[in-house]
């Protein structure tokens, strides 16, 4: 179990409870993505709090294998939420050495007061 | 900077690898392995700045608990080298003299069509009207690769091509250069002197030995295509040097489990370089699938142990490189620019190098041009003949095409730790997958990439004196001469 | 560089010229200080005369300094440039002989280098004037190559340009190594100014690691690194010929191996990259605690760094260590660096196989030296 997200099996399906609190929903996106090769996922709210994700595989499989699949899925949630986080703070960095890059700002200081 | 926190994290993206590790690579491709507990304190702004590993990172350009300014300025600096190939626009043009082909390759997807029906040869009107659309291009660098079916065949529209296109560079004065793609059992004396003359470098395809060459690369008329390739490779080299003359193979299933005798074969014929591509499902091979195809997963075993088996091999003193890997390892090691289109972002599809078909069709990379003859004319840009350069050039399909194809904004490429050793390859995802955008995970091209990375980076971990020199062997083209055998060139400074 | 102490006559004030063992023709004598134990002659036409004689009255109303040994007087060479003081001190500014010889274009400093062999000082008068007239003294034909240092050359603004101006002029072929901290080219229109005037320059740049922290504090100088880097980017954006020099000490010596990375990666253009034993003299022997490690304890991460460098086809050298303590692997990289005059070998060395193609050690080196030193 991992802090907000929270798992069941049922009839070949996972269903992952995620807490809106801890993960934003970029983050479970693109944690989605992953498993888009495996499994149909279908994301749907659950309540105020939480949103389910129901990864539906598309061949059968033991419960042995959806039990690794929650666990993957949870670290790869966490993982993205950090990269959700990390963009937050250095996205504009990531611009301007872009922008710099093609066409140098005069006052790369002045950019940088701007920006934070 | 805010006050709170003792350094700023740059840019960087990162990948968890076995035994509790994690690859961070930044903006411009520099990387590091850090252990996941020093990760984590990294992004909770609790490592300790006076350990090593922040002093790597900061070495990297990963943080920084000083000046920001500088340090962004070097990382523009070293982005704007990385992207350089955009400053030059298209520089490779691969012509199509002819579909007409002595062969009948298991897994050709030039589509090749009967050797005796001329209406597939590219007239000297086409030819001349293409070298006219070739030099309007901004590059201050034009290499042109005849392509077929067998160029040889075609030889008329090769020699107006070459001499247009120098008549054309009288005036420009731009870096020209030819190579002829060709399976070299055409060649005669007068050819390979005139490609001599023209300082023309040969492409040839060479599947490993004679076995597996004549399996898979089969002469419209029976006979071993190996005997003549062989008997030819010698007359050439009679004429023209050796490293003038390179070769590649493509893998199918039978050269999987054979690829240190590929290997020893490419040794023995006295070629340095070797490129171990996978197969390309279009044209005919998708129809011979079943017999030639494998899961990504096998071509990447081979390919592992074909490495293991060339740098053992260059350890021992033979030096033998693979084409791909020492691409991977300059996007990787150095701060430069590679040139090969099909891994670039945004893709080099039309921006880098494009093609033109036998009838004056121009396409931006040759899955395109098989899209189109498979029926779906989705990526034609246009014709030599009907279009001017501007339409094609700076027209919808490669506005499309670039802005659709950056790396950096894909799905699965946007947080990949391995995105700026990666490239796009938009036509290909629009062919297996629908849409020029793709789907990651079930890519076969992001798998075959994201396999050799993975494999690279776990040796260039190791910090290996031996893999280490073999693998800048590779990437400077020159063999490695050990430090303790150079005659010390008693310079004083 | 040589200094010899005579007793002068006549010398009203400083005289600079080149050494001469035998006569020249009337019209060149002024250019020239003639050295010999004779005194009888016409000595009239000379810049200044330097003999062995006690007290020559013959040389009356002739600059000279007499009194001097046999000895003393041969390490005077043809082609030297000597400046004769006041007071009897005649000064070697250039050595024929040596390979190498560089101008002091100033003492003055911008950075406090925490193993400066040469501290910073204020200048009694600007170098500048006389240093131009070394340089219409020196024969284009016979100077190979010249350098200049300081202190920190730079300080000298517009000075600096005059000097390469009057190398471009009386010694167009002639390539210079400069040696400097880089950061007054932060000013990009300095950088213009000095590349426009076309010479072959080669700008010698201190790097002491891959981040400003440590490099800040042993330049003694906050800002500097980056500051330097941006000279260095300067200048390679009007395409000039740069060459990093690091100096090998106990702060730095642990991250030698990033630092050839980090020189590669944000600075591949370079033409040179050197690692430099150092010196113990001047703010270095005040600092020692803090700096000096037995060579023998960094020559793993040494060794890991040179390599790096030479598999990325960046030439490298090692300045100022002997081949009995760097790995037989990496002798191709030594040079022999140190300038002659300050050039020593011990006693072991007469032993040693490889004696010629050593560096040797600076005459300063003291009772600091390395644990494996040992003949070959």
């Amino acid at each position: 179990m991992k802090k907000g997200i929270s798992y069941t099996i049922n009839n070949d399906a996972l269903i992952l409870f995620i807490e809106k609190e801890f993960f934003e929903k970029s983050a479970i996106h693109a944690a989605s993505y992953k498993f888009t090769d495996k499994c149909i996922i279908q994301i749907e709210p659950e309540g105020e709090k939480k949103i389910a994700i129901t990864m539906a595989l598309k061949k059968p499989v033991d419960e042995i294998f959806l039990e690794e699949l929650a666990n993957e899925f949870m670290n790869e949630a966490l993982d993205q939420q950090i990269r959700l986080d990390l963009e937050k703070r250095y996205g504009n960095i990531r611009e301007l050495i872009v922008r710099h890059a093609f066409k140098p700002l005069e006052n790369l200081k002045e950019a940088l007061k701007c920006n934070e | 900077m805010n006050n709170k926190e003792p350094y700023v994290i740059l840019p960087m993206r990162f990948m968890r690898m076995p035994h509790e590790d994690v690859l961070l690579v930044n903006e411009v491709g520099e990387y590091l392995f850090v252990k996941a507990q020093d990760f984590e304190n990294l992004i909770g702004y609790s490592l300790d700045i006076s350990s090593e590993t922040f002093l790597n990172l900061k070495g990297k350009h990963m943080i920084t608990d000083t000046n920001l300014e500088p340090v962004i300025d070097m990382l523009a600096t070293k982005y704007r080298t990385k992207k350089g190939f955009l400053l030059k626009f298209t520089t490779l043009h691969m012509i199509v003299v002819t579909l007409r082909c002595n062969h009948k390759c298991l897994y050709c997807h030039a589509s090749s069509e009967d050797a005796a029906a001329n209406k597939w040869d590219m007239t000297t009107d086409t030819a001349r009207k293409v070298v006219e659309i070739i030099f309007q291009t901004p590059s201050p660098e034009v290499k042109i690769e005849f392509q077929g079916g067998e160029p040889l065949l075609n030889w008329k529209a090769v020699t107006t091509i070459v001499e247009s296109a120098e008549k054309a560079n009288r005036r420009v004065k731009k870096n020209l250069s030819f190579v002829l793609c060709t399976n070299l059992t055409l060649m005669d004396r007068e050819k390979i002197q005139y490609i001599k003359d023209h300082d023309i470098l040969i492409s040839t395809s060479l599947d490993g030995p004679k076995d597996l060459h004549d399996s898979k690369r089969v002469l419209r008329n029976g006979n071993s295509s190996y005997d003549l390739f062989t008997e030819k490779l010698e007359l050439s080299r009679s004429v023209i040097s050796k490293d003038r003359i390179s070769a590649l193979m493509t893998i199918s299933r039978d050269s999987l489990d054979r690829v240190e005798d590929i290997i020893d074969e490419y040794i023995r014929l006295g070629f340095k370089t070797i490129f171990l591509r996978a197969l390309n499902p279009f044209g005919y091979a998708k129809s011979h699938k079943d017999d030639l195809g494998y899961d990504i997963n096998r071509f990447l075993d081979a390919y592992k142990r074909a490495i293991n088996y060339m740098i053992e091999l260059n350890i021992k003193g033979v030096h033998c490189r693979e084409a791909y890997t020492a691409l991977l390892l300059s996007r990787i090691l150095t701060p430069f620019p590679t040139g090969f289109m099909d891994l670039q972002s945004p893709a080099g599809a039309g921006i880098c190098g494009a093609i033109y078909d036998f009838n004056g069709d121009v396409y931006p990379c040759d899955e395109a041009r098989m899209l189109a003859k498979m029926g779906n004319k989705h990526f034609l840009m246009g014709n030599v003949h009907n279009n001017k350069y501007l339409e094609m050039f700076d027209g919808r399909i490669l506005h499309e095409l670039t802005a659709n194809s950056c790396v950096e904004t894909l799905p699965g490429c946007a947080w990949c730790a391995f995105q700026p050793y990666c490239g796009a390859d938009p036509v290909r995802n629009f062919s297996e997958q629908g849409n020029i955008i793709g789907h990651r995970p079930t890519s076969e091209f992001c798998k075959k990439n994201m396999g050799m990375l993975q494999y690279l980076l776990g040796l260039l971990k190791e910090n290996n004196d031996n893999i280490n020199d073999v693998f800048w062997s590779w990437i400077t083209r020159h063999p490695l001469e050990r430090a303790e055998h150079v005659e010390s060139n008693r310079e004083t400074c | 560089m040589l200094n010899l102490i005579g007793k002068p006559a006549d010398i009203a004030h400083p005289i600079l010229g080149i050494i001469t063992n035998k006569n020249v023709g009337f019209f060149h004598r002024h250019k020239h200080i003639l050295v010999t134990s004779r005194v009888d002659g016409n000595w009239g036409r000379y810049a200044g005369v330097i003999t062995t004689s006690s007290n020559p009255r013959e040389l009356a109303s002739v600059p000279h300094v007499y009194g001097l040994s046999t000895d003393e007087i041969t390490k005077l060479c043809d082609g030297d440039i000597v400046l004769i003081e006041t007071n009897g001190m005649v000064n070697q500014i250039w050595d024929s002989d040596a390979p190498h010889n560089a101008l002091l274009a100033t003492e003055d400093c911008n950075c406090c280098c925490i193993m400066c062999p040469q501290p910073r000082k204020k200048d009694l008068e600007d170098k500048t004037n006389l240093n131009i007239r070394v340089i219409r003294l020196l024969d284009p034909k016979r100077t190979t190559s010249l350098g200049i240092t300081g202190g920190e050359p730079t300080l000298l603004g517009n000075g600096l340009v005059k000097l390469i101006v009057e190398c471009k002029k009386r010694l167009p072929h002639v390539p210079i190594l400069l040696l400097t901290n880089g950061k007054r080219f932060e000013d990009i229109s300095y950088v213009e100014k000095i590349s426009a005037i076309g010479h072959d320059i080669t700008f010698g740049i201190p790097l002491y690691s891959d981040n400003d922290t440590e490099h800040d504090r042993i330049v003694g100088a906050k800002g500097s690194f980056y500051q330097t880097v941006e000279g260095i980017t300067n200048l390679a954006r009007y395409k000039q010929k740069i060459e990093i020099r690091n100096v090998l000490l106990k702060p730095n010596f642990n991250r030698l191996p990033q630092f050839a990375e980090y020189v590669y990666r944000n600075f591949p253009f370079v033409i040179h990259v050197a690692f430099m034993g150092m010196e113990t003299t001047g703010l270095a022997l005040k600092n020692l605690d803090k700096i000096w490690i037995d060579p023998m304890t960094y020559m793993t991460k040494l060794r890991e760094a040179v390599l790096h460098l030479y598999r990325r086809e960046l030439r490298v050298s090692i300045y100022n260590l002997p081949l009995c303590i760097i790995p037989k692997e990496l002798w191709t990289f030594s040079r022999k660096s140190i300038s002659v005059w300050k050039n020593i070998y011990i006693e072991a060395c007469n032993q040693c196989t490889v004696k010629e193609k050593c560096c040797g050690f600076f005459s300063t080196s003291g009772g600091h030296m390395s644990s494996g030193i040992k003949p070959i």
